[in-house]
């Protein structure tokens, strides 16, 4: 091989290895005016990360879990293990943390200063973790075991006080297919999601079906976490299925297969609009205003930037930015203008006995809203 | 002349027993191992009409020994045709619709079990009824308990035992006692103890008549002539029961006038319209008590019905086990009382009707309404009113079980969310 020749191929080669070392940037549309975008952190592509109340970042990068602070102070190291989910509570003090190992998943406590306060060990992989209260974690883990004719999956939802065992509730138990068994873990894991209302009673959750003579989907639906009262709203394709709640917690983003993130009215399942983007990666502002699916952020129905369609997003509690985790690297979005959060009921007790009793098909929508605009606050 | 056909005869008896060794290759054994089912197989109109063990049992001695070849209605019926339809067309075709379900899901069901209602090899059973009873049995009560009775279905030997044939076994009213009898239908004591069965036992047939004079008449094996309500005495629709009536008439017609027999079959009617009535005030507070969770337990905390699962059942699948204790005094109200009270009826037993039936029924009303009042107290006893929820639960439980209007559901529910500030 010829000097020039070495060279020509080597060049590339040494070029790919800087930009390694150069400050990664956020692919994007041209952004709205007042939009900034700062790079916060390198982090592990496609890891959970979590934004709390007080401005803290809990990552995952290098394999091990770090809480950052935007100031751009050295990360705290918390744990040497990667994360499949991860939730500042609600007051920003704590951070939950689920690390899965061959069967079971380690449910772990933190402060802020890394030092772990509980821990739980429940069976199979975390796929979620919610705070439902500043005393209650909530946390779906699904178990996979694959025998000859077929595997099945259970789904169960815990309930843990963080100081008890978790209380375990069976959400699904299935025996799929061979052939549906046989698709990736990481797509398996992915049909058990999560979103928690905002008033903390009710949850959404995905779940896959396998029926004899149809094909495979999943079904979302609503859990009432203290009467038990389910109630199906939704079913989506394999593959798919991003949820959360609008801020009225009457309705709730379903992410379809295809190409559609549709809202739907809950409980009935109503569809009343859709966003042309499949919704397998959703994120939604504080007050509801401001969408980003698959990296196309929406205010209201209209499409304002665009972002890598692999961006894992979650919005600030303010509702002031966006942080982004794309290519290995976390950035914080700012200058969205999130109008502010709608007060909460003057009496929350009167809605969630209400909602408890529509959840539990005794009074009808009609009985439901009639009784609820009487509410003060509403 | 004469000693010469002395000497024939003596001679084809002696040789009567080798002419049967001949014919028949399993009594040599048999002699020795069951004498007593070759003895009354050679007094039975099957071995005079040298019908013989293999016509019946088949050739296969290892399926016989085990136990995989049944004589069932199916051998019979090739010879017995007429019998057969009657049969199969009848109530006792039916077992009753009841006695049998599937044990396949039980825990520890025991083995061969699955021959109760299939044949070997067959995995169509013999009968699609589940009865919830049978579910929570046993096997060893399955057994003796419900299929001796039930069995009737799919086996003639039933009622006609297995190797006598003799009609004499059959038309005695003992054949019928085996299964009709005691506390939920006393069939055989109301007649025994009737005008009918004491001239029966006095006089004869042929002034008393018995079970198959009036059930079977002419012989026929259609034990459901003229019967004008289920088994479970729920009555039938009325063509059904016009016809059915008037197919009892004639039979009644054959000792009575038939203006007098309307009458007698008339006033059994009323006395059922009369006793269903004090039946369906005692479920309705058995409802209502369900409706507001209060039943002890309640049947979401007691083990699932076999069929139903966590649900009250009052109908003909009610269980007399693992139920509060009101739902027991219902069940003996109805399985045995309101059954004894309704026969006893039909069946002219005076006794049977008012003391055992009516007074028994009865006092089953004082007894539910009084646990019923005990419930409700212990239910309001130390707390506050009902919270609108659980009346909402109630209104809904008894809308959805048809017991309220749309309109008074609706009604009643403003009423409810009127009180929720």
């Amino acid at each position: 091989m010829t000097g020039p020749r070495a060279l020509a191929l080597l060049l590339p080669l040494v070029l790919s290895t800087l930009t390694g070392c150069a400050a990664a940037t956020l692919k994007s549309s041209a952004l709205p005016e007042g939009f900034a975008v700062r790079n916060l952190a390198k982090v592990d592509a496609g890891a959970p990360f979590s934004v709390s109340r007080t401005g803290s970042f809990a990552v995952t990068s290098g394999g091990t879990l770090q809480v950052i602070d935007p100031s751009g102070a050295p990360g705290r190291r918390f744990a040497p293990a990667p994360a499949s989910d991860l939730s500042f509570s609600p007051g920003g003090d704590r951070l939950a943390a689920a690390f899965p190992s061959a069967d079971q998943s380690a449910l772990r406590l933190f402060d802020l200063q890394g030092q772990t306060l509980a821990e739980a060990r429940v069976p199979g992989r975390v796929t979620f973790i919610v705070w439902r209260s500043e005393k209650e974690l909530l946390a779906t883990a699904l178990v996979i075991r694959r025998r000859s004719f077929g595997s099945e999956l259970i789904s169960t939802l815990y309930r843990w006080d963080t100081v008890a065992p978790p209380v375990a509730t069976v959400l699904n138990d299935l025996t799929v297919r061979p052939a549906v068994g046989k698709l990736p873990d990481p797509l398996l894991y992915k049909s058990l999601r999560l979103a928690l209302s905002p008033y903390g009673d009710e949850i959404a959750y995905s779940t896959l079906k396998d029926p004899p003579l149809f094909t495979p989907h999943l079904a979302i639906s609503l859990r009432h976490l203290e009467s038990g009262a389910e109630r199906l709203v939704a079913e989506t394709g394999i593959g798919s299925g991003g949820l959360a709640y609008l801020p009225d917690g009457d309705s709730l983003l379903v992410g379809d297969s295809q190409a559609l993130t549709r809202r739907v009215t809950l409980p009935d399942g109503k569809e009343t609009d859709a966003w042309p983007s499949a919704g397998d990666r959703l994120a939604l502002s504080p007050s509801g205003s401001y969408l980003l699916l698959d990296g196309r952020l929406f205010q209201g129905s209209r499409e304002i930037a665009s972002f890598p369609s692999d961006s894992e997003a979650s919005f600030l509690p303010d509702g002031s930015g966006i942080a982004i985790s794309q290519g290995g690297a976390l950035f914080l979005v700012t200058g969205l203008k999130d109008p502010k959060r709608p007060a909460e009921p003057g009496e929350p007790g009167r809605i969630l006995e209400l909602r408890r009793l529509r959840m539990l098909g005794l009074i009808t929508e009609k009985e439901f809203k009639a009784k609820k605009s009487q509410v003060p606050g509403l | 002349m004469t000693g010469l056909a002395v000497l024939a005869a003596l001679l084809l008896s002696a040789l009567s027993p080798l002419a049967a060794f001949a014919l028949e290759p399993c009594l040599p054994c048999h002699l020795e191992k069951t004498p007593a089912a070759v003895a009354q197989w050679r007094g039975s109109a099957h071995a005079r009409a040298q019908v013989g063990c293999e016509q019946c049992h088949g050739s296969d001695h290892g399926k016989i020994v085990r136990g995989e070849a049944r004589v069932d209605m199916k051998v019979c019926a090739p010879c017995h045709q007429k019998a057969y339809r009657e049969h199969k067309a009848s109530r006792h075709g039916m077992g009753l619709h009841s006695g049998w379900g599937c044990t396949r899901n039980l825990p520890n069901p025991k083995k061969d079990e699955c021959l109760f209602c299939h044949r070997a090899g067959d995995q169509a059973p013999l009968s699609g009824v589940q009865c919830a009873r049978f579910l929570k049995q046993s096997a060893e009560m399955k057994e003796i308990g419900c299929n001796y009775c039930h069995s009737v279905e799919e086996s003639c030997d039933a009622c006609h035992t297995k190797h006598a044939t003799d009609l004499k076994i059959v038309r005695n009213p003992n054949s019928c006692a085996k299964c009709h009898m005691g506390p939920d239908h006393p069939q055989w004591e109301m007649w025994q103890t009737s005008l009918h069965g004491t001239l029966n036992a006095s006089a004869g047939r042929a002034l008393g008549p018995d079970c198959q004079s009036c059930h079977m008449p002419k012989g026929s094996h259609d034990v459901s002539t003229g019967m004008t309500m289920n088994s479970g005495g729920v009555p039938f629709p009325e063509p059904k029961a016009k016809a059915a009536r008037d197919r009892m008439l004639q039979v009644c017609s054959g000792c009575h006038a038939p203006a007098f027999a309307r009458r007698e079959l008339e006033r059994g009617d009323a006395v059922r319209a009369q006793s269903l009535d004090i039946l369906q005030q005692a479920e309705s507070i058995i409802w209502d008590l369900n409706d507001r969770a209060l039943l002890d337990p309640m049947p979401a905390d007691r083990a699932p019905h076999p069929l139903s699962g966590p649900k009250l059942v009052t109908d003909s699948q009610m269980l007399y086990e693992d139920t509060s204790h009101i739902e027991r005094l219902f069940f003996k109200m109805k399985k045995y009382d309101y059954a004894r009270t309704v026969k006893g009826a039909y069946h002219q037993n005076p006794a049977y009707t008012h003391w055992y039936g009516n007074a028994e029924l009865k006092m089953d009303l004082v007894d539910i309404k009084a646990e019923a009042g005990r419930l409700r107290e212990r239910g309001s006893r130390g707390l506050p009113a009902a919270s609108a929820e659980e009346e909402l639960r109630a209104l809904k439980n008894r809308f959805e079980r048809g017991a309220l209007s749309p309109e008074r559901y609706a009604e009643e529910k403003a009423r409810v969310l009127g009180r929720i500030k």
